[in-house]
C-alpha cells in the first residue's frame, strides 16, 4: 500500500481530490480512481500481481466512492470445522463466519442514492455446492468454518464476516451439527472499522426433522453500525421448517430449507 | 348453350361464396387467435405448454369455420360424420405414418418427456429442441445441425435429457502403475478435486478402484458437477488428474508389450512355449529372431 493510499473504511464515503487522482486500498485490492477527462473514469485495480484497467462514464466530479461489502447471490452452506455437540436442553452463543464480496461503487445524484458499481471483488476461488438431493437441491456456496466462542476470538478477514449464532437444543437427545444452510438474502450487514458482522441468527432444534431458524434485526452489542439490510426483510420469527437432508448418521444433523 | 346457363344459373354460387368466405375468415381468425395466445401464454406459461395451447386453439377455429362452410354448402353434417367413420378407416391405410406421428405428437405433448429448449439424446442426436411439432420435433444440435426427427420413432425410443436436473455427474476413469500406492493416488486425486472449481462439494466426490487391469489399476472418479460447465468440467477433471498424478511422480500406466528376442528351441527347453516366465506380460510375445542377445539396458541421461 501506498502512503497516500487510503485504507477504505466501509462507512466512509470518499471524493475525488483536487489532482483528480485517488488510491484506495479494498480487502485484498489496491485501485487507483484517475480523472482521464470531464466525464470518464479510469479505475486501475491491483489483485496480487495481476492488474487491470477500465473506464466508466459518469458525472466524476460530482461522485462520491465508496467500497461496499454484500453477500453472494446463493445460499452459503456452512461447514463446520468441528462438530458441534449439544446435550438435551443445552444452548450455546457462537460465532461463524459467512462469505461476502465487496463492491467499489460510485453514489451519485440527490441524497446519493444512484449507485454504479464500478468494479466487484469476489475471493479466488468459491467453493460450489449442492444442498439436498440430487434431482431437487439447491446450488449453494460452501464455506468451511471454525466456531468461535466469543466475538474478540473471531475476527472477520478478508472476504469473510462474523455471523452470530445462538443454538438452543430443546430435543431430548444430544445432537451434533455439521453444517448449516443460510440463506444469504436473509442477512444485513454492520461494520466496525475493517470488520464486518451480520445480524444474529438464531437456531432452535426440536426433533430430528423440525427446528427453528430465526433472523434477528440486531447484532451483537460492540459498536458496529448497519450499512446493509438484508435483501428480504427481516421479521421476528421462524422462516420455515427446517429439514434434515442427507443427516450423515443418527444424531448428526445438516439445517437448512 | 341454354343448358349450360341453365346448369351455371342453378348452381349455388352465393353458398359457394360464403362457404369460401367462412374459411378465409376462419384462417384470418384462426391466426390471429394464434398470435393473441401466444402472446398472452408467453406471459404465464413456459414454451411447451404455451405451443400446446396455441396449436388447440389454431385447429379448434380452423375445424369450426370448415364445419360452418360445409353447412353452408348444404352438407348435412350428421351424414358427413358417418362418412368421416370410412374416411378414418381409408385414411389410416393411406396416411398411416402421418396419423401415427401426429398422435404421437400429442402423446409427447401431454407427456413432456422435455421441453423446448431442453438439450436431449434422441436416437444419438444431441441438440437443443427447437420445436414439437405435429408430425416431427426439430432440434438444434452442437455442431449446428438441423434435425428432424418423427415423433412416432420419438415415442418408440429412450429419449435422455440432460437439462432436466441442475447437477450431472461424471465418471473420469484414470490408471495408475501396479508399483504405486492406491491409497497414496487416491488421496492426491481427492486433494486435486477437491481444490477444483467446477468440482462441486456436495454431492462428494467419489474414487472408486474398479479393476486390477491389463497394465495397472484401474480407477474411476465420479464427480458432480453444474450440468451447464459439462465440457469445461470433464477437460479440467481429467486434465487436473493427470497433472495432479504427474506431479506427484505416481505413474499412469500404458499398454506394456513386451518384445523377447531369443531361440525358441531354448525357451521350449526351458520348459516356456512362448516367453520366459519373467517376460509373461499379459501383452507378450515372443519373435524368433535367431541368436539370443541379452536385453539392451537404457542408457543414463546426461
Amino acid at each position: 500500500m501506498k502512503d497516500d493510499e487510503k485504507k477504505a473504511s466501509w462507512t466512509e464515503r470518499l471524493e475525488l481530490p483536487e489532482d483528480g487522482r485517488l488510491d484506495i486500498s479494498v480487502l485484498d485490492a489496491s485501485y487507483a480512481l484517475e480523472r482521464v477527462s470531464g466525464g470518464v473514469l479510469k479505475i486501475t485495480r491491483k489483485k496480487g500481481d495481476k492488474e487491470t484497467a477500465s473506464f466508466a462514464c459518469l458525472d466524476v466530479k460530482r461522485a462520491v466512492y465508496q467500497p461496499q461489502p454484500d453477500f453472494h447471490d446463493l445460499p452459503t452452506m456452512i461447514k463446520l470445522k468441528e462438530d458441534l455437540l449439544l446435550a438435551p436442553g443445552a444452548g450455546a452463543e457462537l460465532f461463524l463466519e459467512v462469505p461476502v464480496k465487496a463492491q467499489l461503487v460510485a453514489l451519485l445524484g440527490k441524497g446519493r442514492k444512484e449507485r454504479i458499481v464500478l468494479d466487484e471483488l469476489k475471493q479466488a476461488k468459491q467453493l460450489q455446492s449442492f444442498y439436498g438431493p440430487p434431482n431437487e437441491g439447491i446450488f449453494c456456496n460452501a464455506i468451511y468454518a471454525k466456531v468461535y466462542s466469543a466475538l474478540e476470538e473471531a475476527q472477520s478477514n478478508d472476504y469473510r464476516a462474523i455471523l452470530p449464532l445462538s443454538v438452543e437444543n430443546r430435543h431430548s437427545k444430544q445432537i451434533s451439527i455439521t453444517r448449516l444452510l443460510i440463506p444469504s438474502d436473509r442477512l444485513a450487514l454492520f461494520a466496525r472499522e475493517q470488520t464486518l458482522i451480520t445480524n444474529r441468527v438464531r437456531l432452535k432444534v426440536k426433533t430430528d426433522e423440525d427446528g427453528e431458524l430465526d433472523f434477528l434485526q440486531d447484532t451483537v452489542s460492540g459498536g458496529f453500525s448497519r450499512i446493509t439490510t438484508s435483501k428480504t426483510a427481516v421479521k421476528s420469527g421462524a422462516i420455515g421448517k427446517l429439514t434434515t437432508l442427507g443427516a450423515m448418521s443418527p444424531g448428526e444433523m445438516q439445517f437448512g430449507f | 348453350m341454354d343448358s349450360i346457363k341453365e346448369i351455371m344459373s342453378s348452381f349455388p354460387w352465393a353458398d359457394i361464396f360464403r362457404a369460401l368466405v367462412t374459411v378465409v375468415v376462419g384462417i384470418i381468425a384462426a391466426r390471429l387467435l394464434s398470435k393473441i395466445v401466444d402472446r398472452a401464454a408467453k406471459r404465464n406459461l413456459d414454451k411447451h405448454n404455451a405451443a400446446l395451447l396455441r396449436k388447440v386453439a389454431t385447429y379448434t377455429v380452423l375445424g369450426a369455420s370448415i364445419l360452418v362452410a360445409l353447412s353452408t354448402l348444404g352438407i348435412k353434417l350428421s351424414g358427413l360424420l358417418a362418412a368421416a367413420g370410412l374416411m378414418t378407416v381409408a385414411l389410416g391405410f393411406a396416411a398411416q405414418t402421418s396419423v401415427s406421428n401426429i398422435i404421437s405428437g400429442f402423446f409427447l405433448l401431454m407427456e413432456k418427456p422435455f421441453e423446448v429448449g431442453d438439450v436431449v439424446d434422441i436416437e444419438g442426436n444431441v441438440g437443443v429442441v427447437l420445436s414439437l411439432d405435429l408430425l416431427s420435433t426439430k432440434l438444434r444440435t452442437f455442431d449446428n445441425l438441423f434435425v428432424r426427427i418423427p415423433n412416432e420413432n420419438i415415442l418408440k425410443k429412450p429419449v435422455k435429457t440432460f437439462s432436466k436436473y441442475q447437477v450431472r455427474r461424471i465418471d473420469v476413469k484414470f490408471s495408475i502403475a501396479y508399483k504405486e500406492k492406491i491409497t497414496e493416488a487416491k488421496e492426491i486425486v481427492r486433494s486435486f478435486l477437491k481444490s477444483s472449481s467446477l468440482v462441486l462439494e456436495d454431492p462428494r466426490p467419489l474414487i472408486i478402484t474398479r479393476t486390477l487391469g491389463d497394465s495397472g489399476v484401474d480407477f474411476v472418479a465420479k464427480v458432480w458437477i453444474d450440468r451447464t460447465k459439462l465440457l469445461e468440467a470433464r477437460d479440467s477433471v481429467t486434465a487436473g488428474i493427470k497433472k495432479a498424478l504427474d506431479d506427484a511422480g505416481i505413474e499412469i500406466p500404458f499398454p506394456h508389450l513386451t518384445l523377447y528376442m531369443g531361440d525358441p528351441g531354448q525357451l521350449r527347453m526351458q520348459g516356456c512355449g512362448i516367453a520366459p516366465v519373467a517376460a509373461r506380460s499379459p501383452k507378450a510375445r515372443a519373435l524368433a529372431m535367431g541368436r539370443p542377445r541379452p536385453p539392451k539396458r537404457p542408457r543414463p541421461k546426461h
